[in-house]
């Protein structure tokens, strides 16, 4: 079983405070907990600032068309033909959160800043998943170590002229896996006809050693009879392929891109490696809020400055969020009677006819209570919140939400550890969230507690059913029930 | 709004009243049956269409179709439980006098109805809601819904599935069940009928209107 980016690095000489529940969430912002706040912070700083990337060509949706403000959910299955001798192909399932934003962007495995977004020139900061691996569990590759994914970072600069792009791309290891870095150059040219978008593409990416050592390369203690000791060395591997997209309807863009990096020589030399070609294929759907044809304003001018604040505290759920919580199963979990503490803030992003698309970023605070230590996580998603309304009013009686995003913790909740029994866990899993609130009776309009609302909120993480790589390949998650005030601003 | 529960004039109910009749009496000699028979049949059936057609709640002064008996009951019951204003200044509304509710944990109700705007009965409305949440048992009451303007009610001609919530709670004839309006020139309001049943939930709930005459449709 491989590891993805969230089996790894468990805990590491971490400081721990132990500290009292909620005074603790906002007094021990210790060392360990940057990551997590710098996560948060890089999210939250293009919300509310508020284009495009590319880099892994194979994997690049094709959004550049998109007005900015738009806002999507998706999946996609992506293939993978694994150049190693054990194989290791994979299929997997890759949820696509899209969002692109003036300064922001979210596209499923990259996100980012832009620097500068012009029609011509286009320079960002770029966070990417990679989703390279060896899983050294097959007979071929005994006593080879893992090579986990990753995520990289750099900066990325599009020139374009007319359908054509020229691409310059910088990344680094952010999390210490690979330890090296990536320099890719590409030139892609992009067709438009009616409802569909074909973009063929080519370019280069160069390894540096460490990078190339660590994917490719074999160490000496991973030394056989039949496996010497090799370093690779700097390796360009050669990348092609075709992207494409369709319209179905104003709301609906399939995707569907086919791509191969040709190995460099002196990668293709390494006894690791069998096959000299790495395909990929992907195909995805996502949903768009609004129109991918026109642009339009997603916030009228009145509700342009809204935003919203949340704080929460609950226990750990026996049951699951749906099919248990969400019909009135408020047990609590016996065996991890853990509790969650959170601040929530929230941006308005487009206001729909029947609900309002809310973008949100959460600090939680775990209290593992004597099972672990306590430790943060975060979640970046997008909340759909709508209204029942009073009579021929437009003040709401009560307000329902369902919010979908990515949760990163800072350590595996002691819940999710228990339950998977297969030893399987990640930091980084699914998010989702349920709300259901009413306004508070004595909070008028314009007034401290004007459109404020208590609740109750679910908090869920996991894995979408083993089968996401991104998502660590675990199954099952963990639930919080919570009560929550929360107020708009 | 105009009175609506007219049961139409004395001509077509007299009409109506002779073609049962003599249906029966085709039926009767295709049967087999003898005259005399056939004839006692056919005014049984008289009587019972007479009765059928007598049933409307309500005679108004205004011609032309009429509400079926058991709309014109619950909008009888409606206007005593229901502010005026409703009533006077709605464009048009949609009445289901018999919502049934059914659930455990996830649930459903369904209903059938007509749909009244600017005084006259424009066609019938269904509807049908799929509920999550807190609930267990049966009920059934009627409801009402208002539609405070043309645009309003424009949403029920195109169908739209919409996001709903109630709470209710109901033990034999005794009960009381809240819906929040989907839309704020919406205003919808029940009335409790029998039933053994606690509820809070949530629900994807979908009107629907089936216009009597061709009318512009509105934009979806």
């Amino acid at each position: 079983m491989h590891a993805g980016l969230c089996t790894l690095r468990e805990g590491g000489g971490r400081g721990r405070a132990a500290s009292s529940e909620l005074f603790s969430i906002v007094v021990s912002i210790r060392k360990s907990t940057r990551p997590v706040l710098l996560w948060v912070g890089a999210l939250w700083a293009g919300l509310l600032t508020a284009g495009d990337v590319r880099g892994d060509q194979e994997l690049s949706l094709l959004l550049d068309d998109l007005p900015d403000g738009t806002t999507g959910i998706g999946g996609a299955l992506r293939w993978t033909g694994a150049p190693y001798a054990a194989g290791g192909d994979e299929l997997d399932f890759v949820p696509l959160y899209l969002y692109e934003g003036r300064r922001l962007f979210i596209h499923g495995t990259s996100l980012g800043v832009h620097l500068l977004k012009d029609r011509d020139l286009e320079v960002d900061v770029v966070g990417r998943y990679r989703f390279w691996q060896l899983d050294p569990s097959g007979e071929a590759l005994e006593g080879v170590a893992e090579r986990s994914q990753t995520l990289d970072g750099g900066l990325a600069v599009h020139w374009r002229r007319g359908a054509s792009e020229l691409s310059l791309e910088w990344l680094a290891d952010l999390l210490d896996e690979h330890g090296g870095h990536q320099l890719d150059a590409a030139y892609r040219r992009t067709f438009r006809r009616g409802r569909w978008q074909v973009s063929p593409f080519i370019g280069v990416s160069v390894l540096d050693s460490r990078l190339a050592q660590y994917y490719f390369g074999v160490d000496e203690s991973e030394r056989s009879a039949a496996r010497a000791p090799y370093r690779p060395g700097r390796a360009a591997n050669l990348r092609y392929g075709v992207n494409a997209s369709y319209d179905l309807g104003e709301g609906f863009r399939l995707y569907a891109n086919v791509g191969v990096s040709e190995l460099d020589g002196r990668l293709f030399a390494s006894p690791l490696v069998e096959e000299t070609l790495w395909p990929t294929l992907l195909f995805g759907a996502s949903y768009f809020f609004g129109s991918v044809y026109e642009p339009r304003a997603r916030v009228p001018p009145r509700r342009r400055a809204e935003w919203s604040w949340r704080v929460n505290y609950g226990y750990q759920a026996e049951g699951n969020i749906v099919g248990d919580i969400d019909r009135g199963d408020f047990r609590r979990n016996v065996v991890a009677d853990t509790r969650i503490g959170g601040v929530t803030i929230g941006k308005l992003l487009d206001e729909g006819r029947r609900f309002d698309i809310v973008g949100r970023l959460a600090l939680f605070r775990h209290f593992e209570r004597g099972l672990q230590e306590d430790f943060f996580s975060a979640a970046a998603y997008v909340t759909a919140i709508g209204k029942g309304y009073l009579p021929w009013s437009d003040r709401p009686a009560f307000r329902w939400g369902f919010g979908i995003g990515l949760s990163y913790a800072e350590r595996v909740p002691i819940v999710e550890q228990i339950e998977r029994a297969d030893g399987s866990r990640a930091r980084f899993q699914n998010y989702l969230e349920m709300t259901i609130d009413f306004p508070l009776p004595w909070g008028r309009r314009g007034s401290v507690l004007g459109d404020c609302f208590i609740g109750l909120t679910t908090v869920h993480r996991s894995g979408i059913f083993a089968t996401s790589n991104l998502l660590g390949d675990v199954a099952g998650g963990s639930d919080w029930l919570t009560a929550h005030l929360e107020c708009v601003r | 709004m105009r009175a609506l529960t007219d049961a139409g004039s004395g001509a077509g109910r007299a009409r109506r009243a002779g073609r049962i009749r003599g249906t029966a009496l085709c039926l009767a000699a295709a049967n087999g049956i003898r005259p005399h028979l056939a004839r006692r049949f056919a005014l049984a059936g008289l009587a019972a269409a007479a009765s059928w057609l007598a049933v409307p709640a309500a005679a108004g002064p205004d011609s032309g179709m009429a509400l079926d008996a058991r709309s014109a009951a619950a909008i009888e019951r409606f206007e005593e439980l229901v502010p005026a204003r409703y009533f006077a200044e709605a464009w048009g509304y949609a009445v289901l006098p018999a919502v049934k509710r059914v659930g455990l944990g996830l649930g459903a109700a369904w209903g059938r109805g007509e749909v009244g705007e600017q005084g006259e009965v424009a066609g019938d409305a269904r509807f049908w809601q799929i509920t999550s949440g807190i609930q267990a048992g049966v009920s059934a009451a009627s409801l009402i819904v208002f539609f405070r303007d043309r645009d309003a009610m424009a949403d029920i001609e195109c169908g739209r599935i919409e996001f709903m919530g109630q709470a209710g709670l109901a033990v034999g004839g005794v009960g009381l069940l809240k819906t929040p309006a989907y839309d704020p020139k919406v205003a919808i309001f029940a009335a409790h009928r029998f039933g053994l049943m606690s509820e809070a939930s949530v629900s994807l709930g979908k009107l629907s209107f089936r216009p009597h005459a061709r009318r512009e449709r509105s934009a979806c």
